[in-house]
């Protein structure tokens, strides 16, 4: 148990046998602690991925499987993709609450964003369309289009992710300082809706 | 002087116009960087491409130097770029920002203005929409109260070194509006060609900072601009809501202790049987008072009524009370042998009626004009000095 958050299910690494705790039954994707070996999970079955990624260790607020508090709630982040833009990266970890919701936390050089995935109303072809400074139909400004190139994941993921994997994001603000994130990958439009949050008030837990 | 120039962590270039060594200290969203020996702008982003050119090379004054770190707030920062600016209306009003980085925390400003030091935030959390169509003189933000200072006023680019996350040119111009609130804060909307940004601004003690960079701090490191205040000073707008905050409770102080003194008496006579007595308001201000008091037995018979001119615009008895004005409410307490009653009147002349068994009691009837009721004024006081505290206390917290 990690402060408040309890181990849902455990299953053994098919590479070298040795357990894996997940925190968050609903898990498709996790990294062996041991031998760093990918493994997908599928129906209750395990199974290895061809390739694994090692990141390189950074400097960061937030750890795997570490609680942190934010607003009087606290998060367990369990998994991380690492994405590349050219000369840096950012990250995006996936996290729970103690209530089990899920969120995922994005984090590049200081700006920290918190969002929930949400149905998405968008569609694919609006990614040919939209510039920075554009206001869309319902009224959101875009601030921010790009492409993100995975480097990699550590940890567990309730999604499948490859090393070298593309997609197309963008970056919308709302009146009210909201944050939405649309991005286009191989299975379509995927809609975040979070905000911005300061890093000053990610405290530690416990 | 000491300094402490980081050493990790760097990755090492040369300029592609002067072939001087430049130092790589920031994260990946530093997008140039100004040689400092021939002050070329460089483009990380493309080969460190030549971008612009700054004319001017004289390094202005200032205690901090590019690669130095220090903790603030908990955090290590490594300054790794430098920019001054100057107001277009005043252009010997210049002030200093060190860009600095953190790999957990990522980017911010140590701004260095007439000796003052602020650590200055950029907030994406801020309704711009909203503000962008009001552009209100007083606004909220994440539970802080700022006030608008004084106008929109405009600044440029005087001198850029080091790392930026962002192409800074000579002469660049920005309009800002700065939003002051206590505790040493400041909300700055700043906006140029391309963006309009918000930074989130808090002063810091100069002395901790000087510390934190390892910089020697005695009277020798003040400026000839130090010179006229010292780091005690407060930020005009924390200096205006203190001086409320003092002032106000002074000026209800002296307002009650004049009241004292303030009042005059326009009728002051007992009696024994039924009175008709004229008297006359000069003064409107503040309040009239009319105190009734008895001594001996029959103080339920005694009756008051008030007339101006043949309109009876005030009456009193131990049962009920009635004022032409407003609803009084109750009347005199059945077992009081005094009762003071505080009316508006205009100024003019007035007569009163006192009715009662002649000879059971002996009524006194006093009343003044130009009252404060300083009950009141105590309430008003202690709920002042309450909301006030509230922000201070917070920001204390």
């Amino acid at each position: 148990m990690t402060d408040g958050f309890t181990v849902e299910k455990s299953i053994n690494c098919p590479q070298c046998g040795d357990t894996l705790p997940l925190y968050f039954k609903h898990v498709k994707l996790v990294q062996c602690l041991s031998c760093k070996s990918t493994i997908f999970l599928e129906n209750e079955a395990t199974r290895l991925a061809g390739d694994s990624s090692v990141l390189a260790p950074e400097i960061s607020l937030i750890h795997l499987n570490v609680p942190f508090g934010y607003e009087h709630k606290s998060y367990l982040p369990l998994g991380k993709i690492r994405y590349s833009y050219g000369r840096g990266f950012w990250e995006e970890w996936w996290l729970k609450d103690s209530e089990g919701n899920e969120y995922w936390l994005s984090i590049d050089e200081g700006d920290f964003v918190l969002e929930q995935k949400v149905d998405s109303r968008y569609s694919r072809e609006l990614f040919n369309t939209l510039n920075v400074g554009q206001v869309t139909f319902d009224n959101l400004i875009v601030t921010e289009t790009g492409m993100a190139t995975c480097e990699g994941f550590e940890g567990a993921l309730p999604k499948t992710v490859t090393k070298g994997d593309t997609y197309l994001y963008t970056h919308l603000s709302g009146k009210d300082a909201s944050l939405t994130t649309l991005e286009l990958g191989k299975d379509g439009v995927e809609t975040y809706l979070g905000k911005w949050i300061s890093p000053f008030d990610i405290k530690k837990v416990g | 002087m000491s300094e402490q120039i980081v050493s990790d962590s760097v990755s090492a270039i040369k300029c592609t116009n002067c072939a001087a060594p430049l130092n790589i200290l920031g994260g990946g969203r530093v997008s140039t960087v100004t040689c400092e020996y021939c002050h070329s702008v460089l483009d990380l982003n493309d080969n460190y491409a030549v971008l612009s050119k700054f004319e001017k090379v004289k390094r202005p004054l200032g205690p901090f130097k590019i690669g130095m770190r220090g903790n603030i707030k908990g955090v290590e920062w490594t300054i790794i770029g430098w920019v001054t600016y100057k107001t277009i209306e005043f252009s010997d009003e210049e002030w200093n920002e060190f860009f600095l980085y953190s790999p957990t925390h990522g980017y911010a400003w140590l701004v260095y203005e007439d000796g003052k030091i602020s650590l200055s935030m950029k907030v994406r959390d801020f309704d711009l929409f909203s503000w962008k169509v009001k552009k209100p003189k007083t606004l909220f933000y994440k539970k802080g109260h700022y006030i608008l200072d004084d106008e929109s006023y405009m600044f440029y680019i005087d001198y850029v070194e080091g790392e930026l996350n962002w192409v800074a040119k000579f002469g660049d111009k920005f309009t800002c509006w700065d939003y002051n609130g206590v505790g040493y804060r400041s909300l700055s909307i700043e906006k140029n060609i391309n963006e309009l940004e918000v930074f989130h601004t808090t002063k810091l003690n100069k002395k901790d900072i000087y510390s934190a960079f390892n910089l020697e701090y005695s009277s020798k490191s003040k400026t000839r601009k130090d010179e006229t205040f010292s780091d005690d000073d407060e930020s005009p707008s924390v200096f205006n809501i203190n001086k409320i905050f003092f002032i106000m409770p002074l000026l209800l102080l002296i307002l009650a202790f004049s009241s004292l003194f303030y009042s005059k008496t326009v009728y002051d006579t007992s009696y024994r049987t039924n009175q008709k007595e004229n008297f006359s308001i000069d003064s409107s201000a503040f309040l009239t008072s009319i105190k009734i008091s008895v001594s001996g037995v029959g103080t339920a018979n005694n009756k008051l009524s008030l007339y101006k001119g043949d309109e009876k615009i005030f009456y009193i008895d131990k049962q009920k009370v009635f004022f032409i004005k407003k609803d009084i409410g109750k009347s005199w307490v059945s077992n009081a042998i005094a009762v003071t009653i505080y009316l508006k009147l205009d100024k003019g002349r007035y007569h009163f009626i006192g009715e009662k068994n002649p000879n059971q009691s002996i009524t006194t009837v006093k009343i003044e004009q130009q009252v404060i009721r300083t009950n009141y004024l105590i309430y008003a006081l202690i709920l002042f000095v309450f909301l006030l505290s509230i922000p201070y206390f917070k920001e204390r917290e």
